[in-house]
C-alpha cells in the first residue's frame, strides 16, 4: 500500500515538474513575441504619429500625438509603458473610430474561433480514422485513394474552394446563405446555416493535411516490435490497430491539430473575405488598409499569444496520449 | 519506389508546365493581357478566347500566362531570400553553439510563434502592400523555419568524424563550415525550399486575393480571382481558371516535395 502511494506521489511530482517546465518554457517566448510585435510597428518608415494623423496634420497635433503615444521617450521606456498597459488589458485605441482595441479584437476573435474550432474538430474526426485506415491498408487501393485525395485536397487553396462551394451551394442550388454572418448565440438555426460553407471549406482543406499526418505516424508505429508481438499473441486486427497502435500514433497528429488550430485562429482572413464574415483576420486586413496601427498591433499580439497558449495546452495534454514525454 | 517515381514525374511535369508557361508569357501571349475590349466583356471560352474574357474584355488565357510569371518570380525570390538567410543563420547558430546559438534560437522561436501568414501580414504593414513588400514579408516569415532545419542538421553533422578530420588537417572554421558542413545540409534544405516555393505561391495568391499583393491591372492569379468574384455567377470561368492554375501548381509542388523527401530524407524512406 505504502509503495503504491509512493509511486503515485512520484508520478504526481514528475507530472507537476513537467507542467512547470512547459509553463516556464512558454514565458520567454511570450516576452520575445511581445518585443517583436512592439518593434514591428516601430519599424514602419516615417513618424507613426504623422502617419496616424494623415497629411493634413499640424505640427502641434503631431507633437501632441507623439506625447500621447509615448514616442518622445526612449525605446526601452516605451516598451515598458506599452507592456504595462497591455498587462492591464489596455491595448490602445483604434485611430479610425477611437474604439478600444482589446474588446474589438476579442469580439472579432470569437467569430473566427467559432468557425475554426468546429472545423478543426470535424476535420480531425474524419481525417484521423481515415489516416489510420490508410496506414493499416498500406499500398492498397484504399491507401492510394485516401493519400491521393488528401494530396489533392491540401493543394486546393481555401479561398478558391470557398468560392466554388459558394457558387454551387449558395448561388446555383440556393441551399445555403451566401454572404454574411449570424451569431449562433442570437439565432441557433440561422447561425448554423451561415457556418456551413466556411466550416466545410476549412474541413475539406485541413482533412487533407491531417490524413497524411495520421497515416505517416501510424505507419511508423505499425513497424514497431510491440505491434508484431500483439499480432503474435492472436489479438484481432481491430484491437491491434485501435487499442495498441492508435494511442501511440496519435501524438504527432495531436501536435499537428494544435498547430492547425493555432494557425487558423489567426489566419482565416481569406475565408472571412470570401464569405464576408466579420472575423479577426478581416479586421487585421482592414486595419492594414486603414493604417490603423494600434489595431494591427493588437491583432498581432492577441493572435500570437493565443497561438502560444494553444500550443502550450496541446503540450500539456500530450502525456494523455504518450506518457513517455513526462519522464523525458 | 514505382509510386514515388510517378509522384515525382507528375509533380515535375506540372512544375515544368508552370515554368514554361511563365517563360512563354515573357515573349508571346495570344492577346495583349492589358488590352481592354468593351465589345468582348465577359465572353465565354471560344475559339478566339480559349479561356474567355474578363469584365473589361481582357483575354483570360493571356492574363493567366502573365500571372504565372508573378507566381514564379515572387516564389523564387521569396524562397531564395529565406534559403540564403535561413541557411546562414542556421549554420552560424548550429556551428557556434553556446550563447550565440541561444540568442539566435530564442529570436528564431519567437518568430516561429507567429501563426502562418500572420507575421507576413504584420510585415506587409511595415513594407507596404506591393510585390517587393510581399517578397520581403514572406521571406522573413519563412526564414526561421529554414534556420531551424539547417541548425538541426549542423548540430548532428559537427560531431561527425569527417568534420573533426577537416579541423585536424588544419582547415579554418569557415572553410570547414562551407566546404564540408554546408554540402551535407543540402538535402533538408532542398526538401524545405521545395515546400516553401508552394507556400510562397499560395501566400502570394492569398495576399493578392485580399488586395494586399501586386496591385491591378497587373495580373496575378490571386487578384484575378478577387476581381472575378463579383461576376462568377454569370462568368464562371473567371472563378474557375485562376483557381485551377493555383491548385495544379500546388499539387505539382506537393508531389515533387513528397518525391524529394522520399529520396533525400532517409528517415522518411519506406514510409510511403
Amino acid at each position: 500500500m505504502l509503495a503504491e502511494w509512493k509511486a503515485a506521489f512520484n508520478r504526481g511530482e514528475t507530472m507537476l515538474r513537467f507542467i512547470l517546465s512547459r509553463l516556464l518554457m512558454a514565458l520567454p517566448t511570450i516576452v520575445l513575441v511581445s518585443i517583436t510585435v512592439f518593434a514591428l510597428i516601430r519599424f514602419i518608415p516615417g513618424d507613426p504619429a504623422a502617419l496616424m494623423l494623415g497629411d493634413m496634420a499640424q505640427p502641434d497635433q503631431i507633437a501632441a500625438m507623439r506625447t500621447e503615444l509615448g514616442l518622445d521617450k526612449s525605446m526601452p521606456q516605451q516598451f515598458v509603458i506599452w507592456a504595462g498597459n497591455v498587462l492591464q488589458g489596455d491595448f490602445g485605441r483604434s485611430i479610425v473610430n477611437d474604439e478600444a482595441v482589446l474588446p474589438l479584437v476579442v469580439s472579432r476573435f470569437m467569430v473566427s474561433a467559432e468557425i475554426v474550432v468546429i472545423a478543426v474538430l470535424l476535420a480531425s474526426l474524419i481525417a484521423v480514422p481515415a489516416g489510420v485506415i490508410a496506414a493499416w491498408r498500406q499500398n492498397s487501393i484504399t491507401d492510394l485513394a485516401l493519400v491521393g485525395t488528401a494530396t489533392v485536397l491540401l493543394s486546393i487553396p481555401t479561398f478558391w474552394l470557398g468560392l466554388l462551394l459558394l457558387l454551387l451551394f449558395g448561388l446555383k442550388l440556393g441551399w445555403l446563405p451566401v454572404l454574411g454572418y449570424v451569431s449562433i448565440g442570437d439565432n441557433v438555426v440561422g447561425g448554423l446555416l451561415y457556418l456551413v460553407l466556411p466550416v466545410m471549406t476549412l474541413v475539406i482543406h485541413e482533412a487533407g493535411v491531417l490524413i497524411r499526418m495520421a497515416r505517416a505516424s501510424t505507419l511508423e508505429v505499425l513497424r514497431l516490435d510491440y505491434i508484431t508481438h500483439a499480432r503474435a499473441k492472436g489479438l484481432s486486427e481491430s484491437a491491434v490497430l485501435w487499442r495498441h497502435a492508435f494511442k501511440n500514433a496519435f501524438g504527432p497528429t495531436w501536435t499537428m491539430i494544435g498547430l492547425i488550430l493555432g494557425n487558423l485562429l489567426g489566419g482565416i482572413a481569406v475565408i472571412e473575405t470570401v464569405f464576408t464574415i466579420p472575423g479577426l483576420g478581416r479586421l487585421m486586413v482592414d486595419s492594414i488598409f486603414a493604417r490603423d496601427y494600434p489595431v494591427i498591433q493588437g491583432c498581432l499580439l492577441f493572435v500570437s499569444l493565443s497561438y502560444v497558449l494553444v500550443n502550450l495546452v496541446v503540450d500539456l495534454l500530450y502525456p494523455l496520449f504518450d506518457p513517455r514525454v513526462v519522464a523525458e | 519506389m514505382k509510386k514515388f517515381t510517378l509522384n515525382g514525374l507528375i509533380g515535375g511535369f506540372l512544375i515544368a508546365v508552370l515554368i514554361t508557361t511563365a517563360a512563354l508569357g515573357l515573349f508571346w501571349t495570344p492577346f495583349d493581357p492589358m488590352k481592354l475590349s468593351f465589345t468582348a466583356r465577359l465572353a465565354g471560352p471560344s475559339a478566339t478566347h480559349l479561356l474567355g474574357t474578363d469584365e473589361f474584355g481582357r483575354d483570360v488565357l493571356s492574363r493567366l500566362m502573365v500571372g504565372a510569371q508573378a507566381s514564379v518570380w515572387i516564389g523564387f525570390l521569396t524562397v531564395s531570400f529565406a534559403t540564403v538567410c535561413g541557411t546562414l543563420i542556421g549554420l552560424v547558430s548550429g556551428y557556434a553553439r553556446g550563447w550565440v546559438d541561444g540568442v539566435i534560437m530564442a529570436v528564431n522561436n519567437a518568430l516561429l510563434a507567429f501563426p502562418g501568414i500572420l507575421l507576413a501580414l504584420g510585415l506587409l504593414a511595415v513594407f507596404g502592400a506591393n510585390q517587393y513588400g510581399i517578397i520581403f514579408a514572406l521571406g522573413i516569415a519563412y526564414t526561421p523555419s529554414m534556420a531551424r532545419v539547417v541548425r538541426g542538421a549542423v548540430l548532428s553533422l559537427r560531431e561527425r568524424e569527417f568534420i573533426e578530420a577537416s579541423r585536424v588537417m588544419g582547415n579554418g572554421e569557415l572553410f570547414t563550415l562551407f566546404r564540408h558542413v554546408l554540402p551535407n545540409c543540402l538535402a533538408p534544405i532542398t526538401v524545405l525550399a521545395t515546400s516553401m516555393f508552394g507556400w510562397a505561391i499560395l501566400s502570394e495568391s492569398a495576399l493578392s486575393f485580399l488586395g494586399l499583393g501586386v496591385p491591378p491591372p497587373a495580373p496575378t492569379w490571386g487578384n484575378m480571382l478577387a476581381a472575378g468574384r463579383p461576376f462568377i455567377q454569370q462568368a464562371v470561368w473567371l472563378g474557375l481558371f485562376p483557381g485551377i492554375c493555383i491548385a495544379l501548381t500546388l499539387l505539382g509542388i506537393n508531389l515533387l516535395g513528397d518525391a524529394l523527401r522520399d529520396r533525400l530524407d532517409p528517415r522518411m524512406r519506406g514510409l510511403k
